[in-house]
Order: structure tokens, then C-alpha cells, then sequence
């Protein structure tokens, strides 16, 4: 290379300067740093030094068509990787569960001529959110948290749209506001999808008319406790209940007592310690009948919480667990294999009510797009009533409107959507900070380090203490 | 004509200077001014003083921030490990010091592990470890024995990530270290030993220590600063920190703070306290390591 540029730079001879500029004596200084003197007699000379006194020699010359072709190439292969100047508008779209979001690109694409989707698969919430605060922020954004959601909301991350145009809209009551709305009332997305946790089974195990006379959670503990599956074919273990999580497990049992989490504007909390122990309490007594919840060493927990997890990680799907209680977007794993049988049922009831959580698919325009106006014509048609009724029909998820129509075997995920309702959001909180503190919680109390009382005190002091992280 | 060698000098040195003003003094110093701020990331740092050191250290008649202690207590018992590294790696070494094609093919076995990436062989142990299916527990049930949940279990979870660290940084760059410090042990010795009939300890003693103290020690600090410093990732895929934070480290807990609670500042304070964790180290190794030879 050195080779190269000193033949490729070599000029004609040139006059030795009469006076020495300041100027030219630096650049001989880099130029001595770049391409020294070799020492007399040294055998590289000729080869990594740069003498512009004397004459070019013939040899330069094939080293110089090859750097002047080289150069050109870059430019003609630059010139060449340049879009051709169009008309047509891309908008970025990230979008989790990408794979089953195709059918609504291509309709939408159809119907908007000029009009192009990018899909961008969400990975991680967070990385999405710092990408789209400091980094390449996409036109087009799908929510499935709350706090996910309120974090680009305050965070002026999105495009407020116009209220009036979308008050007829219905959607469930259960989709709460912070799903959707900032904290002012402004509304900044519109949902789609609702996923209400429901409870799963295996007709291998026990029988349709069997698992519809479970109604309460007690039904539910006698049935799978009276089911002794022992093991399945490949000698594995099976259990009675499969739980998604045991956040889920804890904050469900929880609501269902009547408990609540935050005061209803969600700046202080609201945890009711004597619920809250008797749901700890309750989770361990079934934690002690032997063979009814597997412990987290049964199933492979990858570090990935996506959809390899739900795949990975389900016992059910591995045809090891009588029930399984998880949300709805399951049944898109489940018609998608044939090594296990399924059916699905309403959540059990509590003590206090029978609601169950609800999971939501918002979508909302980044501030930051250069196609506001294209992007939330694609916002309206995912979640206006045709996109809704595609969406259902092609991957099984369930509208957020419920003028929506769902399949007729769905129908009971429609009821379930009735009386369910998205979790609480503390808008004074460190969401993650908080579901960190629950979670450890949990496990502290599963592997009998801390009682149910001192689980719940101590969860209560880190609540009253990690409100928004730490402060003078 | 010596202050133009040495301009010259500094031209040479400049890009990578240049690379480390950039990428290390400037974020160092922005962390340390960070550590006394509260920022998560969308608004301005607010200046908050000492806040987040009187909060990670205790000061000021508070507790210390138990996380913290819990992963900086983490973090001493895994590099509480690293003489064992470097004596494996020594013994490891010494075991694939001979050229014949056998020996080749083994260094290039016990070396590949290195090559692999890290996130797919902590998965796979991951995989290994599992209590229902894992490879050890097959073992295990084969045997008629009924192995513990290892990664589920906080007596065991520390063990298991020990092990695996060791396992990858025995075969790693400490033994390529000893390797080339063998090498550079002269033939005689080994014919003198020889014929002086020494066992492997004595010849250890008299002939390796002498000629392999400095790879030691090297490999020592190596490891050390790895061991206060690292640890992320396998805690990360293996264990997310858990159970109960009995594999939490300094750098997960950092990690956490920063990208997860998003509390940048706090997390820059853990950063600051795990500098100030390996400072002591550093000197050490500066004091250790001698003068040079004039």
C-alpha cells in the first residue's frame, strides 16, 4: 500500500525550494512521520518513502491506474447504491410478533398506493426507546406495555392525534387510558389488540365437560390435584398447572381478592398488606401439593423473553402440564404445532371478583417521522375495523373493539375481554425498577428465605421508597 | 534533532490517542460527573451532590444500598477464584507444551472455546445445568442420583457460574500466556532437571517458577481485573442476576441501573466504586512489577 501511494503521489521533478516556509517544514515533518527515510543502505528503500525531487519513474505507473480505478469504482458503486429519486414515502413500522404482521402491511399497501412498510422487529422496549430518543426513531410504534408506552408518551417521543376523530371509536373498558392517553388526557395511540390471560388445557389429560366445570380456583386445584397424568411419553413429569409467571400469578390472585396497587391516580401505593399475605400465603399452600406447579428448574428460561421463550419454556406446549394459564397470544403457538391437544377456558374466579389481566397492542406515531401524516393513516387502518377484523382473522389475536367479530370458538376470549383489565400503572413509579422488586420478592418468598408478612413489608418499603429512583 | 524524533514520535501515537481521549478519558470523566447527577436519560442531569454515593455506601448514618453490597460481595467470591485459574492454566499449559501434531490438535481443542462466542457457550451451559433435562442431571438420574436445581438454587447458582468461568478461562489467553512463557525457558534446564531426577514439584520450584513468576502475576492481575470488572455477561444469560441476586455482580448491577431502572446516575456511582475497587490492584501490580532493567 505504502508502495502504492508513493508511486501513485509521485510527480514530476521539482525545483528545491529557495527559503523554507514555516508551512512546508510541517508538512515535511508529516510527511517524514508518514513515509520516513529509510537509512542508507536499507533494503526497503524505494518502497515506503516519498521523494518527491526525483523523477517519476515507469513502474508508478500501474500502482496509479490501479488506486484511479479503484477510486472510481467507489464512486460509480456509491452513485450506484443511491435510491433512485421517487415519490413513494417508506414508513418504518416496529412492530413485536412481526411475523404475523405482513398480512396488514400488504393490505394496507394495496389499498395506499405509494404508501411503503418497513418492519422493524422490537427486540428490547428499552433499546427501542433510547433508538428512538438518541438514535434512528421509526415512523410507526407498537405498544404492548403500559409503562412502555407512557415512557415515549412523556417523553414527547409521540405524535399527539387529533381526539375528536377517533371519540366514536369503542373500544373495552378494561383497556385502561394509560394504555393509550398521557397523563394530561392527550391521546397518543390507538390500540388493537387485547389479550386477556386465560386458562388453557389438554383434552389428553382431562376431559372437555371436566375442565368446563372448573369455575373457582378451588375447582381448578381439585381437578388438577385429582388428575394424576404421572408422566408423559417421553417420561417426563407432568404437572397440574402450568403458570406463565409468577408475577402474573401473584398480581391476578391479588386483584381477585379486591386488592389494588396504586391509589387511583397512581401517584402513591395502595398494596393491602392483608390481602397481599393471604395471596402469598394461598400461592404456597399450592406450591406444597406435590406435582401440581413445577418449579422454574422444570422448564429452560432462556434470557431471551421473546417468542423462543414462550416456545421453550411452556411445559404445555411440551405436553407436560394438565392446564396452562397464559395469555392469548398463546393460541398463535398453538395452531402453529400439532404435538398437543388444547383447549381453552375462562380464568377461574377469586374470592372478591373474577377478573383476569388484559394485555394491549397499541400503535402511535413518533414525533420524530418524516411521514406524520402517512403514519397515522397507517395507525388508523391498523386499528380501525377492517385492520382490527385481518388481524383477527389471520393470527388469531383479539380485537380491542368489540364490534369487532372473533371466530365462533373464540367467542369465549371475547367474554373474558368483558371482565377483564389491564394492569395498574403508578405514573409516579420506576415501573421496571418496581416489577424488579416484585419479582425478587416472589422468589425470596418461593424458596422460603422470607414469610408471606415480611415478603409483602419489605416489597411495601421498596414502593414507598423507589418512587421515581432515588432523590435529594 | 531529538525533538524532532520525538514530534515524529507523537505523530505515530496520535490516532490511537486520539481513540483513547474519545472513547476512555471523555466517558470516564463524564461517568465520574454523572455519579453526582440524576439522569434517566431524558432530561438534563440534575446535580444532586453526594446523593448517590450516601445512598450506595451507607454515609451519612443510612444503611448501604443492600443490592450493592449483595453484588460487590458477588463479585469478591467469583474473583476469589482466579488463583485457581492461573494455576490451572498453568498446569494446562504445561500438559500442551510439546510440538508434535497431537499436542497441536489438543491446544487447538482446549483453545476453541475462546473462539466460540461467549452467548452461545453460556447458553449452552445454561442448557448443561438445567435440573430437568440438563446434561448433569441425566448424569445424575443415571447414577441414581437426584442433582440440585443449579441454576434455580442460590446454594448452587454461585458454584455453577464459578465453574464455568474457570472452565472458560483455564483453556483461554492465561494458558497462551504460560505457553509462550515456556517457551522462552531454555533447554538446558529441562536436560538438567532431567538427569537431576526431578519430580514435577521440585522441577516446578527450581525451573518454572523462576522463568514463570512474571507470566504469573500478569495472568493474576489479568484475571483479577477481569473477575471485578466482568462477569456481565454469563451472569446475564445464565442467571439474570438471580436467584435472589446471589449472581448479581458489580457490572450486572450497573447494568441494571443504567439500562433497566434507568438510573444512570446511580449506576455511574457503581461504575466510579468498581474503579475505585480495582485502583488498589492496578497499584499493586505497578509496585510488583519492579523497575526495569537499565
Amino acid at each position: 500500500m505504502c508502495k502504492v501511494f508513493s508511486e501513485t503521489f509521485r510527480t514530476g521533478p521539482a525545483a528545491p525550494p529557495a527559503a523554507v516556509r514555516p508551512c512546508s517544514r510541517v508538512l515535511r515533518g508529516v510527511r517524514g512521520a508518514l513515509f520516513p527515510k529509510a537509512p542508507p543502505g536499507d533494503p526497503t528503500e524505494g518502497y515506503c518513502r516519498w521523494d518527491c525531487t526525483r523523477a517519476p519513474k515507469q513502474r508508478g505507473f500501474p500502482g496509479a491506474l490501479l488506486l484511479w480505478m479503484v477510486v472510481l469504482c467507489a464512486l460509480a458503486a456509491t452513485w450506484g447504491c443511491r435510491p433512485a429519486p421517487k415519490d413513494d414515502v417508506e414508513l418504518t413500522w416496529a412492530v413485536n410478533q412481526h411475523e404475523t404482521r405482513s398480512d396488514a402491511v400488504t393490505q394496507f399497501e394495496r389499498e395506499n398506493p405509494g404508501i411503503h412498510v418497513r418492519i422493524r422487529p422490537i427486540s428490547d422496549p428499552r433499546q427501542l426507546f433510547l433508538q428512538s430518543l438518541f438514535g434512528d426513531a421509526p415512523d410507526v410504534i407498537t405498544f404492548f406495555q403500559a409503562d412502555f408506552f407512557q415512557n415515549f408518551a412523556v417523553n414527547g417521543l409521540l405524535r399527539p392525534l387529533d381526539s375528536k376523530d377517533y371519540e366514536p371509536w369503542p373500544f373495552y373498558a378494561g383497556l385502561k387510558d394509560y394504555c393509550f392517553r398521557r397523563k394530561d388526557g392527550a391521546l397518543m395511540a390507538l390500540p388493537q389488540v387485547a389479550y386477556p390471560y386465560v386458562l388453557y388445557f389438554n383434552p389428553d389429560w382431562v376431559s372437555r365437560e371436566k375442565a368446563a366445570t372448573v369455575h373457582t380456583w378451588e375447582d381448578l386445584g381439585l381437578l388438577a390435584g385429582s388428575v394424576d397424568p404421572g408422566r408423559n411419553s417421553a417420561g417426563k413429569k407432568v404437572f397440574g398447572l402450568d403458570i406463565q409467571s409468577d408475577a402474573i400469578w401473584f398480581l391476578t390472585w391479588y386483584l381477585q381478592r379486591g386488592g389494588r396497587l396504586f391509589r387511583e391516580d397512581g401517584e402513591k401505593p395502595a398494596l393491602d398488606r392483608r390481602k397481599a399475605v393471604a395471596t402469598l400465603e394461598a400461592m404456597q399452600q399450592w406450591r406444597s401439593v406435590p406435582g401440581l406447579v413445577p418449579e422454574p428448574g422444570d422448564r429452560l428460561n432462556l434470557p431471551s423473553k421473546g417468542s423462543s421463550q414462550g416456545v421453550l419454556g411452556s411445559l404445555f406446549l411440551q405436553g407436560r402440564a394438565v392446564f396452562y394459564w397464559s395469555g392469548s397470544w398463546k393460541i398463535y403457538d398453538f395452531v402453529h404445532q400439532n404435538r398437543v391437544r388444547w383447549g381453552v377456558l375462562p380464568l377461574p374466579a377469586g374470592p372478591a371478583n373474577d377478573l383476569t389481566i388484559l394485555g394491549c397492542n397499541s400503535f402511535g406515531v413518533c414525533s420524530r417521522s418524516a411521514h406524520p401524516k402517512e403514519a397515522e393513516r397507517f395507525v388508523r387502518y391498523l386499528s380501525g375495523l377492517k385492520g382490527q377484523e385481518r388481524h383477527a382473522r389471520h393470527s388469531i389475536f383479539m380485537p380491542a373493539n368489540p364490534a369487532c367479530p372473533v371466530p365462533g370458538e373464540y367467542s369465549v376470549l371475547k367474554d373474558q375481554i368483558g371482565r377483564a383489565r389491564t394492569l395498574e400503572y403508578g405514573s409516579g413509579f420506576n415501573e421496571a425498577r418496581m416489577k424488579h422488586a416484585v419479582e425478587q420478592m416472589l422468589e425470596a418468598h418461593r424458596l422460603g428465605f422470607v414469610g408471606a408478612e415480611a415478603s409483602i413489608d419489605r416489597l411495601m418499603r421498596v414502593l414507598s421508597q423507589e418512587s421515581t429512583g432515588p432523590r435529594p | 534533532m531529538k525533538a524532532f524524533h520525538d514530534q515524529r514520535g507523537m505523530l505515530y501515537v496520535l490516532p490511537l490517542l486520539t481513540g483513547v481521549v474519545l472513547f476512555t478519558v471523555v466517558p470516564g470523566v463524564m461517568a465520574v460527573y454523572l455519579s453526582f447527577c440524576r439522569w434517566s436519560f431524558t432530561t438534563s442531569p440534575e446535580f444532586i451532590g453526594l446523593w448517590n454515593y450516601r445512598k450506595l455506601l451507607g454515609l451519612g448514618g443510612t444503611a448501604p444500598d443492600p443490592l450493592f453490597v449483595q453484588a460487590l460481595v458477588n463479585t469478591l467470591i467469583i474473583a476469589s477464584m482466579v488463583p485457581l485459574q492461573v494455576a490451572g492454566s498453568f498446569l494446562l499449559a504445561v500438559f500442551l507444551q510439546h510440538r508434535n501434531p497431537w499436542g497441536q490438535f489438543l491446544r487447538l481443542i482446549v483453545f476453541l472455546p475462546t473462539l466460540v462466542s461467549p452467548v452461545a457457550l453460556f447458553i449452552l451451559w445454561r442448557w448443561i445445568f438445567n435440573a430437568d433435562f440438563g446434561l448433569i442431571s441425566l448424569a445424575l438420574g443415571k447414577a441414581g442420583l437426584a442433582g440440585p436445581a443449579w441454576l434455580e438454587d442460590p446454594t448452587w447458582s454461585k458454584p455453577a457460574v464459578m465453574l464455568v468461568l474457570l472452565w472458560e478461562s483455564v483453556g483461554s489467553f492465561q494458558m497462551l500466556f504460560f505457553l509462550a512463557a515456556l517457551r522462552q525457558i531454555p533447554g538446558q534446564l529441562h536436560e538438567m532437571a532431567r538427569l537431576d531426577g526431578l519430580g514435577f514439584f521440585h522441577k516446578a520450584r527450581a525451573v518454572y517458577f523462576p522463568w514463570l513468576k512474571k507470566a504469573a502475576l500478569f495472568n493474576g492481575c489479568l484475571g483479577l481485573l477481569g473477575a471485578l470488572q466482568g462477569g456481565f455477561e454469563i451472569t446475564y444469560i445464565m442467571t439474570g442476576g438471580g436467584p435472589v441476586g446471589s449472581t448479581t455482580t458489580l457490572s450486572l448491577y450497573l447494568f441494571q441501573n443504567a439500562f433497566e431502572w434507568e438510573r444512570v446516575g446511580y449506576a455511574s456511582a457503581v461504575g466510579v466504586a468498581m474503579l475505585a475497587l480495582v485502583s488498589p490492584l492496578l497499584l499493586a501490580a505497578g509496585l510488583l512489577r519492579g523497575k526495569r532493567p537499565q
